[in-house]
């Protein structure tokens, strides 16, 4: 089970080729994102995919919207693909609930469209579409903000009722966020531990650094091992609460990862890694600012270890073993 | 150079993941339904109680037996040879169980991991068909003939020799930490056979036998653990004969023989499940009401074991695929090895000894084991040397 290859790459070359150091920080600078990008991922179809075709979407898998995600992520896109792919595919699958504001084909699709999942929303104002909530209009805005990667979000003064599906969609759409940043925060301590000299030669040769970058690499690989268990379980459909127990334990993961990637990176890069002049940092404060998006580690680790506690050691096991789900 | 056109130089193209999305076939769900029930009515019939790092330690001959009659033991194997002409994805399935289980499985894991694999691969016709059925009945157990006394993580600088005699192979030399080398029959040991002096190139010039531990000439030395337990021994070869069908693969390939057999080694689910038995216990010790704190630990931990268990089965797949995953093996046992000792560590804070016997032996079990999740099979910063190779630094 893995996302389409075209797909794939074509979402790759298309931010490598937007996302500059500079248009990132300029849209950052406007507390907005980048319209150009978002303009260029919607002439793709970029932003609907994972969406039935029959209800306005772009037709693919979740696979291939998560390959999104994590693409966005690697590259630190400067737009809310990721919030807007959830929001859209929650819209057209939830018309028989309520939390959908009409069900069926809705206003924002195809725009930027963001899920209301607690009081902190990012990229509210930004949005043309409101998922979770009967009449966004009425919801009143507390205060507005920026995370630690400037991203904008608002604090509504009360707190919507939430559905929990829409905070897992959410949070399980970070971790893969995560996975593509961690990954890229390795990809960028390997190159820089191979030009950065000191003492004669590049730093990468001390091997004190070359265990930071095993560690590091490995931090990765993990986080994304844990957003795909979620991703293939819900593609499956498996029964009971496995899927949010699933997305639990890869925010747990991701989350957690960001401490040890972060810290290692930044002290493999030294003082000029901390400015910002360097890019590292525009992975680190997005790293820094999902891992507490839609839940702590904390909170999704006692969501999956009560689950856990509760049903007795004799089901941990079963439960073990059935992620990843067994293929044919 | 301005600090602006450094931070310029990109890498803005996504490297392809190591690690190819891996499921285990549905296929082996029946096999694995089947080593369940088996593994519950063995339990229920009190033919063993759960331990942690059961794979060196719970050396019991008599279990290895049943499991080899049940057929649960060289399932990868050709059936030409006794085996069951399966895959090594129902052995993963097969060893995952065991080891969350708990069972006592040290007498047949050398043999049925690594030797049996070794042997059908590189061996002669004579030393299959003398030696793979008693493997696959769990009668015939193999030892690991690798480290000596100034070749651990530097394992090429091994002196042990092996030279020419009639019908065969004069060997002589130390090797240690063999584990249950005095409870096994076999071990495949690797020496020099052309000296060094002649090579000079100190991968060059090794090669593999197969030997008998209890024949003339072999003195097997128990070495105690901390824990006062034994499994390491210490084996010396004075003038020990092998015969030419013992010969394992090519004269001078040792090195190379040997490489491939830590990748299978490296790989499996024993380098993250040797505390499984803890982390279920832990589960019903501190009870279905847990504090936040006490559940987000339990949940962090499981977490992360079912991330690892993804990619243990990513490079199961590979390697099933015929793949070399030897960057990846390494990368998951330093990951695994550091979650089975942090499991010992959790254990004890969130039910301090004292409140259970059951549980406490668990704990020291996993305590007292610690140092060797992270030593055996290559040590956690060899490992890391290895990724880190991978990754061009090195």
């Amino acid at each position: 089970m893995r996302a389409d290859d075209l797909l794939v790459e074509t979402i790759d070359r298309l931010f490598a080729e937007h996302c500059t150091p500079e248009r990132i920080a300029a849209a950052e600078a406007q507390g907005s994102y980048d319209h150009q990008l978002w303009e260029a991922l919607e002439e793709n179809g970029l932003t609907l995919v994972g969406v039935d075709e029959n209800r306005g979407g772009s037709g693919g898998t979740l696979h291939d919207a998560a390959a999104i995600m994590k693409a966005s992520g690697y590259h630190a896109a400067p737009v809310p693909l990721a919030d807007s792919l959830v929001a859209a595919r929650l819209m057209t699958q939830s018309s028989s609930k309520n939390s959908s504001p009409d069900g069926g084909s809705l206003p924002g699709l195809g725009g930027v469209n963001v899920a209301l999942a607690g009081r902190r929303i990012p990229w509210f104002e930004q949005a043309s579409g409101v998922m979770g909530f009967s009449d966004p209009s009425i919801l009143t805005i507390e205060r507005v903000g920026k995370n630690y990667a400037g991203e904008p979000f608002v604090v509504l003064a009360s707190v919507p009722p939430a559905d929990q599906n829409v905070r897992e969609q959410l949070a399980l759409a970070r971790s893969i966020q995560m996975a593509g940043a961690l990954q890229r925060v390795s990809d960028l301590c390997v190159q820089y531990a191979m030009e950065r000299e000191q003492f004669g030669k590049p730093i990468g040769k001390q091997q004190i650094l070359q265990h930071y970058l095993a560690q590091i690499a490995g931090e990765a690989v993990t986080a994304q091992a844990a957003a795909d268990n979620a991703v293939d379980l819900m593609v499956v459909g498996v029964p009971g609460d496995e899927v949010t127990l699933a997305i639990a334990a890869a925010k747990v993961v991701s989350s957690r990862a960001v401490g040890t990637v972060n810290k290692l990176a930044h002290q493999l890069h030294g003082a000029i890694g901390y400015t910002d002049e360097h890019r590292l940092q525009l992975w680190t404060r997005r790293l820094w600012a999902w891992r507490d998006d839609f839940g702590t580690e904390s909170e999704w680790g006692a969501v999956l270890g009560s689950a856990l506690t509760s049903r007795g050691s004799s089901a941990l096991w079963p439960l073990v073993t059935s992620w990843p789900p067994a293929t044919d | 150079m301005a600090v602006s056109d450094i931070t310029r130089q990109t890498v803005d193209t996504m490297p392809s993941l190591s690690f190819p999305p891996g499921a285990l076939p549905a296929r082996t769900e029946t096999l694995r339904a089947n080593v369940r029930a088996f593994l519950a009515s063995e339990i229920a019939g009190g033919s063993f109680v759960p331990r942690c790092d059961t794979w060196l330690s719970q050396h019991d001959p008599a279990f290895s037996k049943k499991l080899g009659s049940a057929g649960f033991l060289g399932l990868p194997w050709p059936k030409e040879y006794g085996g069951h002409g399966l895959s090594a994805l129902d052995r993963f399935v097969v060893v995952e169980e065991l080891l969350a289980h708990g069972a006592p499985i040290a007498a047949h894991w050398v043999s049925d991991r690594q030797s049996g694999p070794s042997i059908l691969k590189l061996g002669t016709e004579q030393a299959k068909r003398e030696l793979i059925p008693g493997m696959v009945a769990g009668e015939i157990f193999f030892s690991i003939g690798m480290s000596e006394p100034d070749a651990g993580s530097d394992l090429a600088n091994i002196r042990s020799t092996a030279t020419r005699t009639d019908g065969g192979w004069l060997l002589n030399g130390t090797k240690v930490w063999t584990s249950q080398a005095h409870n096994n029959h076999y071990f495949i040991v690797l020496v020099r056979t052309t000296p060094l002096s002649e090579t000079g190139v100190k991968h060059q010039g090794m090669s593999q036998f197969i030997m008998d531990l209890r024949g003339p000439g072999v003195d097997i030395r128990p070495i105690r653990l901390l824990s006062g337990h034994h499994h390491f021994n210490e084996v010396v070869m004075t003038d020990v004969f092998v015969p030419d069908h013992f010969q394992l693969g090519e004269i001078g390939h040792g090195w190379n023989q040997c490489l491939g057999e830590l990748a299978i080694e490296r790989s499996g689910p024993e380098r993250y499940l040797s505390t499984f038995p803890l982390l279920s216990a832990l589960i019903d010790a501190v009870g279905p009401d847990p504090s936040t704190e006490a559940a987000a630990a339990i949940g962090t931990l499981v977490a992360r074991l079912t991330a690892l268990r993804r990619l243990c089965i990513s490079v199961a797949v590979s390697l099933d695929a015929g793949h070399e995953p030897i960057t990846e093996a390494a990368m998951v046992k330093d990951l695994g090895t550091q979650l089975e000792g942090e499991i010992g560590e959790i254990a004890r804070q969130l039910v301090p000894p004292g409140n259970n016997d059951v549980f406490d032996r668990l704990i020291e079990d996993a305590v007292l084991s610690a140092p060797g999740y992270t030593l055996r099979g290559g040590t956690n910063e060899i490992l890391r040397g290895i990724v880190a190779r991978s990754l061009g630094v090195r």
